[in-house]
């Protein structure tokens, strides 16, 4: 694959970008600009900010992300494989059908211990 | 390991909140932790305001607490005054004064409906709902000529009545919701994806309910077996009796079939009521100045008990009338139930109660010293002013 | 020179599909809207809020990084907009392609998510970080699944290269052999776009707009565009890929119309769902069914 390819896509978001600039620096000009500082803090529901929001994450959230992680290294991984496999013929498909296993075992693990109920 | 504290305020300016409160919630990443209430952002000072107009200007008044259940205020305070007077409206009076706020129940349950399915994201019910509640708005309309503050009583009696044309409107009326009220029943207890929202959610035991001292639907909701149309039938409820519709189960769930089971009452008694309308005048004559005493009246609120408290020193204008709403009774079982729910579920907790915010909203002090002290109105107006410019 | 700059600029990339957006908005919520037994909206609404949307002032709020809020909803307009030069927009076929071009517009597909993601992650409030953390659970919900669903037309095609699979499409329709594919493909979809039972991250009652919350004007202006070419650009591909391909503008309209009011029936029937129970149809259902597609899939072309 040649790098020209990627020369219409590098255009066309080199064009967007201009466009979205565009846009905002229209705006910019014609718009109302009075800023003033009840305007600029944090919406909280119409009370005075009560300190930094400032979050920890439960780790519930990591899990998922985790999971997301494996499988889209999985899927990544199916994308070259699939074009050729008529050429790796039965050795490719014994050797994505581990790698398959394997990952879902680990779906089916994280499914069983209770990753996926968040209480 | 400890629980994290990230703070969220609800409110007073909050899409989930039609009316101004203010929720502070603590949560564990979706898990709510902590849930504490403030409320008093609707408050309009009217006990105040009715110490200094007369017995007929209060009516007004009072009726417009609520938006919504506007005609149950006005009854209750009826109710009261009379009591007090020593006089009692006529048969037919207080069979329409039954028949109005049955169908103010009618309108209110099918908005909370709405307003529920829509904390939820359920749109299509809530603007199918609303649609619904047309009909009943309408019949409330043509009945008394306005949807929301009826104004129907008058003390002493009503000022409208029931005539044939009317009629027809509230039967055939009552025929197109009776078969709507089905379908939302079959909906709210058999949509699988609503009931992942409502079962099992806002547990509330019946123990529970009396120790927080819930009122109304969502007291029955948790088997609590309290109506005061049944337990201390006024106006004409003792000659029109109705079924008390109570569930076990206490989850949202059993809130939404309450109310819904409560309308198909609801129509059944509108039907024994039309079919016997009691005939004769529709109005007494009032005394002008109310005899000295104080007394209370109660009544059951689309929301709950409602509770009027009236003294009277023998004068044109009322010497105190106190007003607690089902609001403020229930309002105390959601920062309860909160604890241990998901972010997600707040608003339908919030809205299960069918909380009704400017109904609630009065000026309460502690005094510590014991002395008894008289607010004045401009007393309470500079206290608001005082008040909202603390809060900045 | 010029033709290709008139290509990419106005038609059929660029303004056309800004327009094609707006107009499929419309369609969209008109569609709920009748659905609901509303009048909604009248022909011009998305546009007339755009404008509004742009003369309104930008609120920059204290404590963000400024570059950083104003170049996010840049990023994520012209993500999506990029996409588009890979895919048959208006029945037209795709104006530049090379061999693995559907992976790039998969990925473009996503940056909006991650923009919007990011966005309520710098934003200083409480409902944006809420909101953020939900969007980006969401991606990791739907996104493998996705993925997985827009790769069995792939593969039963051998081909990464979006023109290759239509010509390959255009013969069968893959609904009937993929169902699964479709419909977890679609529900993706709705999921990216943040529709209606996959509202969680912006749902309005709980967190008010989620990671949009700071956003005013022009920024909230760029993000919505952005969904809706987005909205044009999924549908276009799901289209391609499992009804039948689009061959002339005819069959784009109907079938991404069709699409559309599939689109628009589920959002009406459901209530929306918590992110717990998000999580829990992807990595239960969505991601099982969507290898055991796969794996049908393949022992159907070992077979062959």
């Amino acid at each position: 694959m040649a790098l020209e390819s990627f020369a219409p896509i590098t255009a066309l978001l080199v064009i967007s970008f201009l466009v979205a600039l565009l846009i905002l620096f229209i705006s910019r000009i014609f718009g109302p600009q009075r800023p003033s500082s009840r305007k600029a803090a944090p919406y909280e529901s119409g009370m005075k900010p009560i300190g930094p929001a400032v979050r920890r994450l439960p780790v519930q959230f990591y899990l998922v992300a985790v999971l997301f992680i494996l499988f889209d290294i999985e899927v990544i991984f199916f994308l070259p494989w699939a074009v050729i496999f008529r050429e790796l013929a039965v050795y490719g498909l014994i050797t994505m059908g581990i790698f398959t296993l394997i990952l879902t075992v680990g779906l089916i693990y994280e499914w069983k211990s209770g990753a996926l109920e968040w209480e | 390991m400890s629980k994290e504290q990230f703070t969220i305020p609800i409110g007073p300016q909050h899409p989930a909140l039609k009316e101004p409160g203010h929720f502070t919630l603590t949560v564990d990443g979706e898990v709510v932790t902590g849930a504490s209430v403030r409320l008093g952002y609707a408050h309009r000072g009217i006990e105040k305001a009715v110490e200094s107009r007369n017995w007929v200007q209060d009516l007004y008044l009072l009726e417009r607490i609520c938006g919504i259940c506007s005609h149950i205020h006005a009854t209750a305070y009826c109710l009261g005054v009379e009591k007090l007077a020593g006089v009692t409206a006529p048969p037919r009076a207080q069979a329409i004064r039954v028949l109005v706020a049955e169908l103010e129940r009618i309108h209110s349950h099918l908005l909370w409906l709405g307003v529920a399915a829509h904390q939820a994201g359920f749109d299509t019910l809530f603007m199918y709902s609303w649609r619904d509640r047309e009909t009943v708005m309408e019949v409330l309309e043509q009945l008394t000529g306005n949807r929301v503050n009826y104004s129907a009583n008058l003390l002493g009696g009503v000022k409208f009545d029931v005539d044939t044309r009317v009629l027809e409107t509230i039967l055939s009326g009552l025929d197109f919701l009776e078969t709507r009220t089905h379908h939302y029943l079959d909906i709210v207890s058999g949509d699988r994806i609503f009931l992942q929202r409502t079962r099992g959610i806002g547990m509330m035991t019946s123990e529970q309910a009396e120790r927080l001292g819930v009122t109304g639907p969502t007291a029955r909701a948790s088997g609590v077996r309290r109506d005061i149309r049944v337990d201390a039938p006024y106006a004409a409820y003792d000659r029109y009796p109705i079924q008390v519709v109570v569930e076990t189960t206490g989850d949202l769930e059993a809130r939404f079939i309450v109310r819904l089971k409560e309308l198909l009452e609801t129509y059944h008694l509108i039907r024994t009521l039309l079919d016997g309308l009691p005939e004769g005048d529709l109005k007494t004559r009032m005394p002008r100045r109310i005899a000295a005493g104080e007394t209370i009246s109660r009544v059951e609120a689309p929301r709950g008990e409602l509770f009027y408290f009236i003294k009277s020193d023998g004068g044109d204008q009322p010497a105190r009338i106190k007003v607690r709403t089902p609001t403020l009774s229930n309002m105390a079982s959601v920062t309860q139930l909160a604890v241990g729910h998901q972010l997600a579920d707040m608003p339908m907790l919030l809205t299960g109660i069918d909380p009704c915010f400017s109904c609630n909203d009065r000026l309460t002090t502690v005094q510590t010293s014991g002395e008894s002290e008289t607010w004045t109105w401009e007393k309470l107006r500079q206290y608001g002013i005082a008040s909202y410019r603390e809060r900045g | 020179m010029l033709a290709s700059l008139f290509a990419l600029l106005i038609f059929p990339a660029g303004l056309f599909v800004l327009v094609n957006g707006l107009a499929y908005h419309w369609i969209d919520r008109k569609l709920v809207a009748r659905l609901q037994n509303r009048v909604g909206p009248r022909w011009f609404q998305p546009a007339a809020d755009m404008v509004k949307l742009l003369a309104n002032e930008e609120v920059l709020p204290t404590g963000v990084d400024a570059r950083l809020f104003t170049a996010l909803p840049v990023v994520a307009l012209a993500g999506a907009l990029a996409a588009m030069i890979y895919l048959p927009i208006a029945g037209l076929p795709p104006l530049y392609n090379f061999p693995g071009d559907l992976i790039v517009a998969v990925y473009l597909l996503s940056l909006l998510t991650l923009c919007t993601g990011l966005a309520g992650a710098i934003s200083k409030d409480r409902f944006s970080i809420i909101g953020a953390t939900r969007a980006l659970t969401q991606l990791f919900s739907y996104e493998a699944p996705f993925l997985l669903a827009l790769l069995g037309p792939a593969f039963a095609a051998g081909s990464w290269q979006i023109n290759e699979i239509m010509a390959y499409t255009s013969s069968q329709w893959l609904i009937l052999t993929q169902p699964v594919g479709f419909v977890v493909a679609l529900i993706g979809l709705m999921g990216k776009l943040e529709m209606a039972p996959f509202d969680t991250p912006e749902a309005e009652t709980e967190i008010v707009a989620g990671a949009m919350t700071e956003y005013s004007g022009r920024g909230l202006a760029l993000f919505l565009l952005g969904r809706e070419v987005e909205l044009v650009g999924g549908l276009t591909l799901i289209a391609a890929f499992y009804l039948g391909g689009i061959n002339n503008p005819f069959d784009y309209a109907l079938k991404t119309l069709v699409l559309l009011l599939g689109v628009a029936g589920v959002q009406t029937l459901m209530t929306r769902l918590r992110i717990d129970q998000v999580v829990g149809l992807w990595w239960r259902y969505g991601a099982l069914l969507a290898l055991g597609q796969w794996l049908l899939l393949l022992g159907q072309r070992m077979g062959t």
